[in-house]
C-alpha cells in the first residue's frame, strides 16, 4: 500500500475543483444512509444487536491465533489449501505462482478490497494473464483506468453519464446500449458473462471466515461473487487475516449487521459460504479451492492500541456518513481505504510516514463512531494518531516551533501578558467592524473563505486586574 | 499447509494478541459463554490445545453471539406471511402448490411464458419432491444434465450449452421469513448453476422449513454450513446499485426469481 506522491491538501484542492464528482458523491451518499437508516430501525434495539456484533469482533481478535489455527485445520478438513501471508509480496507471489503452474490464461475477479491493498493485478497482467473485475463498479474502474473511491460503492464518485462515456470508448458502446442504467447492467452482463465461461481461476475476497466450519463467507448482490467462486477450475479466497467469526451462530449476527449497515439492505441478495473445493458427487464448483490469509501489516496493528480498527467489517457507513467524505470523495485520501476507517487502517498498516496526513482530515464529529456497526471509536483512535505523527516528526516545523514559543511564553505570566496586549493590539489595527478580513502572507488561507473575529480589546488579564482591583476598595469599604 | 508456514502464523500472531488492546469483548451480550480468553495474562494462557496435530478440530468454539435475537420483530405475523411481503419487496414472485402436480403447473406456466422446453434442475431426491422430473417431462419439459465434467475437452462444451439455458429449478434447504431469502446447498444432484447461471430461476420450498432470519437458521443449524461446498442464502434476484445507487435487476444471477410455497 503505497502513498501518493502529491500533498495531502494539493489533493483536496484538486477534488474540491470537480464540482461533477463532488454532486455525484454527495447525491449517491444521501441516497445510501436513507435506505441504511430505514433498514437500521427496523432493528427492535439495534444498539444492542451492534453491542453483540462489537463483543464477537472483540473477543474473536482477542484469541485470533486460536481462531486462525482452527481456520486453517478445518479449511484442510474440507479438502481446501491454506497460505500465510506475511507481506502482500507474499500474497502476489503464491497466487502467481500457482496460477503459472496451473497453465492460468484468464481470472475473473470478485470484488477484493486486499486485493486492491497489495496490488495484484497488475503483476499477473505482467504476466500474460487476462484479469477482468466482474463486480460492475469495478469493472468500469478497470476499463476507466481508474481507482476505487469507496470500499462498497467503487464508483460513488462518477455519474451515470461517465460510465455512460467509459462504456462507449472502451467498450466501443451504442447510444442505446448505454442510454440508461438498466442497459448498461445487461451490457455488463453480456461482456462478463462470457469471461466467467472462459475463465480459469476466480479471485474473492472474504467478508468472513467461520472456524468452527473452515468456511467463508462472500456477501454480494450481483452475483459475480457466486460466479468467481462456482464457474472456473480454481478459486482463491484472499482474506484479510481480521476477518474471522469464530462459529455458524456468530456469523448469523454479523450478516444481520452488515447488509443493513453497508447497503440498507436486510441481508444481500446473495450470501454466500464455501466450505471447500467441489465434492464427490456434486455437479459443479470449482477443482481447488485456496485461501490465502494476507497479514501484510495487520499483526502489527494487532498488537497495539489500535487493534480496534481490525474490528471493521468493510460496510462501508462512516464513509457515508463522513462530512469530509462527503466533500472530498475518496480519491483524495490517496489511499486503497478512504474515510475515517481509512484515515485510521491506512497510517496503521502502512506506518505513519506514510499517511501522517489522514488523521487530521477528520472534524472529529463522530458521526463514523456514531453509525459504525461494530461502534469502532474511530475518533479515539485519529487523536491518538495525530499524536503519532507528531512524535514521529511529521508536524510542519513552523507549528512545533510556534507551540515551543507559545509554551515558553505561557510560562512566563508578565511575558503572557505583554504579547496578548500587543497581538491584541496589532490585530485591532487589521480589523473593520470586528472583524479581520484579510491576514497577511502565510496566514492568509485562513481568511481565504472566512473572516476571523478580532479580538477583544482587552485581554483577560488586564480585565481580571480590574476586577481585583474593584473587588479589593469593595471589601475595604464594608 | 506447510508446517512451517502454519508454525509462522501462529507465532505471527499469538505474539500480537498478547499485547493488543481488545475494548468491548466483555459486555451484557458476551457474558456467561465459554471460551473466556484474557488476553492481558501471562504468555503461557496461549499454549493451548488447538494447536495440536492438523486434522483435530479441538478448539472450543461456543458461539460468542449469545441467545439475544438480532433479528427484527415479528410483528405477530405467521412467517408464510412475512416471506412473502418481504420477497414481494424485492420483486420476486411467489406461488403455492399443494401437491407435486400444482408446482409444475407453475413451472410449465413460467417456461411457456419464457418459451423455453429444457431446463436446469436438481433431481427429485435433491428436492424432496418425487415424481417432479416425471411430472414436468408430462407437460413437455426436459430436465438437461447438469453434471460439469472436471475436464477438458469436455467442459468447454457443455458449459456452453448449459449457459444457453433460460430456466432453473431448484428446492431450498430452508426459507428465511424475515428477509424472502431462500437457501441451497450444493449437494449430488444439487446444481449451483440452476440458481445461477440462468436468467431465471425458481426454488421450490416447503412450508415447514421456513424458519425467521438468517442469524435464527445459522444459531440452530450450523450443520447446513459445511454440509455440501456451497451453503447460499438467496434473497430475491440479483441486482446492483453502483451505479448512482441507482437499482437494476439481472446483473450476473437471475433477474427473475420465483418460490413455490410447497405445502402438500
Amino acid at each position: 500500500m503505497n502513498p501518493v506522491d502529491v500533498p495531502f491538501y494539493r489533493r483536496v484542492e484538486e477534488a474540491l475543483g470537480k464540482t461533477r464528482m463532488r454532486q455525484a458523491v454527495r447525491h449517491t451518499s444521501g441516497r445510501a444512509m436513507e435506505s441504511r437508516r430505514a433498514a437500521i430501525a427496523e432493528l427492535d434495539s439495534s444498539d444492542a444487536v451492534r453491542d453483540q456484533a462489537r463483543a464477537i469482533r472483540a473477543r474473536t481478535l482477542s484469541a485470533l491465533d486460536q481462531h486462525l489455527d482452527t481456520f486453517v485445520t478445518n479449511v484442510e478438513k474440507n479438502g481446501g489449501t491454506v497460505f500465510f501471508a506475511e507481506t502482500g509480496d507474499d500474497a502476489v507471489d503464491y497466487i502467481r505462482t500457482l496460477a503459472r503452474e496451473r497453465g492460468v490464461k484468464t481470472i475473473v475477479k470478485g470484488k477484493s478490497m486486499v486485493s486492491e491493498e497489495i496490488e495484484l493485478n497488475p503483476v499477473l497482467e505482467a504476466d500474460g494473464m487476462e484479469v477482468v473485475e466482474t463486480d460492475l463498479g469495478e469493472f468500469i474502474v478497470q476499463l476507466d483506468n481508474d481507482k476505487p473511491s469507496h470500499i462498497v460503492a467503487p464508483i460513488l464518485h462518477k455519474t451515470k453519464e461517465d460510465c455512460a462515456r467509459v462504456f462507449k470508448e472502451k467498450l466501443g458502446a451504442t447510444d442505446e446500449e448505454v442510454a440508461g442504467v438498466p442497459q448498461m447492467t445487461q451490457l455488463a452482463r453480456r461482456v462478463l458473462r462470457k469471461a466467467f465461461l472462459k475463465a480459469d481461476m476466480g479471485i474473492s475476497g472474504v467478508n468472513f471466515g467461520v472456524a468452527e466450519t473452515g468456511s467463508i463467507c462472500i456477501c454480494t448482490n450481483e452475483g459475480n461473487g457466486r460466479l468467481s467462486t462456482s464457474m472456473p477450475r480454481i478459486h482463491v479466497a484472499m482474506m484479510g487475516m481480521e476477518r474471522l467469526v469464530p462459529t455458524a451462530a456468530d456469523l448469523g449476527v454479523m450478516l444481520e449487521v452488515l447488509g443493513r449497515s453497508g447497503t440498507g439492505q436486510r441481508l444481500t441478495v446473495y450470501s454466500n459460504i464455501l466450505s471447500g473445493p467441489r465434492r464427490p458427487g456434486e455437479p459443479d464448483g470449482p477443482e481447488e479451492f485456496h485461501v490465502v490469509i494476507v497479514d501484510n501489516g495487520r499483526s502489527e496493528v494487532l498488537a497495539g492500541e489500535l487493534a480496534e480498527i481490525l474490528y471493521c467489517i468493510r460496510c462501508g457507513a462512516c464513509l457515508y456518513a463522513c462530512p469530509v467524505y462527503q466533500t472530498i470523495g475518496g480519491h483524495a485520501y490517496g489511499s486503497v481505504y478512504s474515510g475515517p476507517v481509512g484515515s485510521v487502517l491506512s497510517p496503521a498498516l502502512a506506518g505513519i510516514h506514510a499517511f501522517h496526513e489522514l488523521p487530521h482530515a477528520s472534524t472529529l464529529c463522530g458521526a463514523c463512531k456514531e453509525v459504525c456497526p461494530v461502534r469502532i471509536d474511530i475518533p479515539r483512535m485519529l487523536l491518538r494518531l495525530r499524536a503519532k505523527g507528531v512524535e514521529a516528526g511529521e508536524s510542519p516545523q513552523w507549528v512545533s516551533l510556534g507551540i515551543k514559543v507559545l509554551g515558553w511564553i505561557g510560562t512566563r505570566p508578565r511575558l503572557f501578558g505583554l504579547a496578548g496586549r500587543v497581538a491584541a493590539r496589532v490585530a485591532g489595527m487589521a480589523a473593520t467592524d470586528g472583524w479581520i478580513r484579510e491576514l497577511p502572507a502565510h496566514l492568509a488561507g485562513w481568511t481565504a473563505t472566512r473572516d476571523f473575529p478580532a479580538p477583544a480589546k482587552e485581554s483577560f488579564q488586564e480585565r481580571w486586574a480590574k476586577r481585583q482591583g474593584r473587588s479589593s476598595t469593595d471589601r475595604s469599604r464594608s | 499447509m506447510t508446517p512451517a508456514n502454519r508454525a509462522r502464523m501462529r507465532e505471527v500472531i499469538s505474539r500480537a494478541v498478547r499485547t493488543g488492546l481488545f475494548p468491548g469483548g466483555v459486555g451484557p451480550h458476551a457474558a456467561g459463554h465459554a471460551h473466556d480468553h484474557d488476553h492481558g495474562g501471562e504468555p503461557g494462557h496461549l499454549t493451548h490445545a488447538g494447536t495440536n496435530d492438523a486434522g483435530v478440530d479441538t478448539l472450543p468454539t461456543a458461539a460468542i453471539a449469545g441467545t439475544a435475537s438480532v433479528a427484527p420483530p415479528t410483528d405477530g405475523l405467521p412467517r408464510r406471511e412475512r416471506f412473502r411481503a418481504a420477497l414481494d419487496a424485492l420483486a420476486g414472485v411467489i406461488h403455492e402448490a399443494r401437491s407435486i402436480d400444482e408446482a409444475a403447473d407453475v413451472v410449465a406456466a413460467i417456461a411457456a411464458r419464457l418459451d423455453c422446453k429444457e431446463l436446469l434442475a436438481w433431481s427429485d431426491e435433491a428436492m424432496d419432491l418425487p415424481g417432479m422430473t416425471a411430472a414436468l417431462q408430462a407437460r413437455g419439459l426436459t430436465t438437461v444434465d447438469a453434471e460439469l465434467p472436471q475436464a477438458e475437452p469436455a467442459r468447454a462444451p457443455r458449459l456452453a450449452a448449459l449457459a444457453q439455458l433460460t430456466l432453473g429449478l431448484t428446492g431450498a434447504d430452508a426459507g428465511l421469513a424475515d428477509t424472502g431469502s431462500v437457501v441451497v446447498a450444493s449437494g449430488p444432484g444439487r446444481s449451483r448453476m440452476a440458481s445461477l447461471l440462468v436468467p431465471v430461476h425458481i426454488a421450490v420450498l416447503r412450508v415447514d422449513r421456513l424458519v425467521d432470519s438468517i442469524s435464527g437458521l445459522l444459531a440452530t443449524r450450523g450443520d447446513l454450513v459445511a454440509a455440501g461446498s456451497n451453503l447460499v442464502a438467496i434473497t430475491g434476484p440479483s441486482r446492483t446499485a453502483d451505479i448512482e445507487h441507482t437499482l437494476s435487476r439481472g446483473v450476473h444471477g437471475p433477474g427473475e426469481v420465483h418460490v413455490i410455497l410447497f405445502d402438500a
